[in-house]
């Protein structure tokens, strides 16, 4: 029963909305029995000098909602207000906040529910704020896809194959006059098969000119085919002893191939995608020829950590007082070291104690009372 | 096993040179591969380093790393005590200078010494001296 007299107990949303949704409110004036139609026009005329502004009786007949206005030109307004790609975005949005029927109501509606009696019966909802941190609410679109591959080449054979290939293809597409099309555009990472047809095109030099020798349209029709139909094929691994056989065909001249800023640009470019090394711009500023791209491509190994190093040395190691620990050696490491952490570990287990971090509790409070710190 | 200090001097041993053992029982060393005051030091581990280890067999060495702090090196003794000296940013001569004082520590705090002698069995009558008593003249 409700608390306060005459006022009848709350209604549920939903069954407030489906009422007020059947009869659509009236305006007042509309209710009303009386019409004020006359005295209002007596009045009007007599108020303003001339005819009166707005429409004749503005308390029964509304004006038409004038659209807000904008400065922005007509173009502008037609624009669609969000982007494309949040428009056309297929992530599950939260929906919109609705209320719970009410075991009333649910009860009429089914008549097999059955409420639930412990908490574990309930479905569990995670809160608002946690939406995207589940990972369903994320699509396959949502994935980073990268340009250039995971895996960093290290073989040097493997990345002077690739290079080549760079150089090849960004030489015929020169020498077909597509460079300038092509350069800003993804190149399709290529079968076997245009691998192949690639590396079989042979580098001539002539009195320090360089020019393409063999089937230079196919490498052009390989490259300017579409990059996302022929996305989907992986490229093609190289093995080592492929690359050994590979490289021994040709000599050393074509490294000498001048290189100038477009080409430059094309060959990392290129690099970057099939072997995931990219060349630093202020090195490759100062890469006058091939040879110099490929110097710079060598040199970007991984720096090997100290440890390693010293764990490669055979003067180290055949030190019996010498001992190289290739991380931090830690407090537990020290126990365990004196075999004591075994021990400490299951001391801590029998009193239901954290063995490592603190289980979220904080620090020691007392102390800081002591300190005069709250 | 630990080294432990000798209980007793051994019947041998004149004045304890024959019982002589090093205070110094290990050496530790931390370094950071990525940090610049690491420098001196990841050159001093890969040089000087196991030609020092080699010659000093009787002191256990330690190295590993510890990202984002400066190089240290720490002595432990045979006391029990250790003492560690950050050798940031030195070269590596100059943390081998550093290490040769590590290992001929005692390990003991540093004292003040404004006696000629120290003894750990003071003598009751005191240090003879030719200028007091009736003495010998000069």
């Amino acid at each position: 029963m409700p608390r306060i007299p005459r006022v009848r107990g709350l209604q549920s949303l939903q069954i407030a909305s489906a009422s007020s949704k059947t009869l659509p409110r009236l305006p007042f004036s509309a209710t009303r029995t009386l019409s004020t139609t006359a005295p209002v026009c007596d009045l009007r005329s007599k108020l303003w000098k001339g005819p009166a502004p707005g429409p004749e009786d503005p308390y029964t007949q509304r004006p038409e909602p004038e659209e807000p206005l904008s400065n922005l030109p007509e173009e502008a307004i037609s624009i669609p207000r969000h982007p494309r790609s949040v428009a056309k975005w297929r992530l599950p949005l939260p929906p919109k906040r609705t209320e719970a029927t009410t075991e009333k109501e649910l009860a009429a509606n089914d008549p097999t529910y059955t409420p639930a009696l412990t908490i574990e019966e309930l479905e569990e909802i995670p809160p608002f704020n946690k939406w995207w941190d589940q990972p369903e609410h994320w699509g396959k679109e949502s994935e980073f896809r990268s340009f250039g591959k995971a895996e960093k080449e290290v073989e040097r054979t493997i990345i002077e194959v690739q290079v080549r290939r760079a150089v090849v293809e960004v030489l015929s597409l020169q020498q077909e006059n597509k460079l300038a099309e092509q350069l800003v555009k993804k190149w399709p990472e290529g079968s076997r098969e245009a691998l192949e047809q690639t590396l079989a095109v042979e580098i001539v030099s002539k009195d320090g000119q360089f020019s393409l020798q063999g089937d230079v349209s196919s490498v052009v029709s390989h490259l300017t085919q579409d990059a996302i139909s022929s996305s989907e094929e992986a490229s093609p691994r190289i093995t080592l002893e492929e690359a050994a056989e590979i490289t021994k065909k040709w000599d050393a001249k074509w490294k000498e191939i001048k290189v100038n800023d477009e080409t430059k640009f094309a060959i990392r470019k290129r690099i970057y995608q099939l072997t995931g090394n990219l060349i630093a711009d202020s090195k490759l500023g100062a890469a006058r020829n091939v040879r110099d791209v490929l110097t710079t491509l060598f040199q970007q190994r991984k720096s090997t950590s100290l440890a390693d190093e010293l764990l490669a040395k055979p003067e180290v190691t055949k030190l019996p007082n010498v001992r190289v620990h290739s991380r931090k050696v830690g407090p537990i490491d020290k126990e365990i070291e004196i075999g004591r952490w075994k021990i400490i570990e299951e001391e801590l287990k029998k009193r239901d104690l954290p063995v490592t971090g603190t289980d979220g509790l904080s620090g020691n409070k007392e102390r800081e009372w002591m300190r005069g710190k709250m | 096993m630990t080294v432990k200090a000798l209980r007793a001097i051994p019947s041998g041993g004149k004045n304890g040179l024959g019982a002589f053992i090093l205070q110094c029982k290990k050496l530790e060393f931390h370094y950071c591969d990525w940090a610049g005051s690491s420098k001196g030091m990841n050159g001093f581990i890969k040089s000087l380093l196991p030609k020092f280890a080699a010659a000093n067999p009787q002191i256990e060495f330690s190295i590993s790393p510890r990202p984002g702090k400066h190089p240290v090196v720490t002595g432990h003794y045979i006391n029990g005590r250790t003492k560690p000296i950050c050798v940031r940013n030195l070269s590596p001569y100059e943390i081998l200078e550093k290490l040769e004082l590590l290992r001929d520590a005692s390990g003991e705090k540093l004292k003040r010494t404004n006696k000629a002698v120290t003894s750990t069995k003071p003598s009751v009558r005191g240090i003879w001296s030719p200028y007091h008593g009736k003495g010998m003249i000069v």
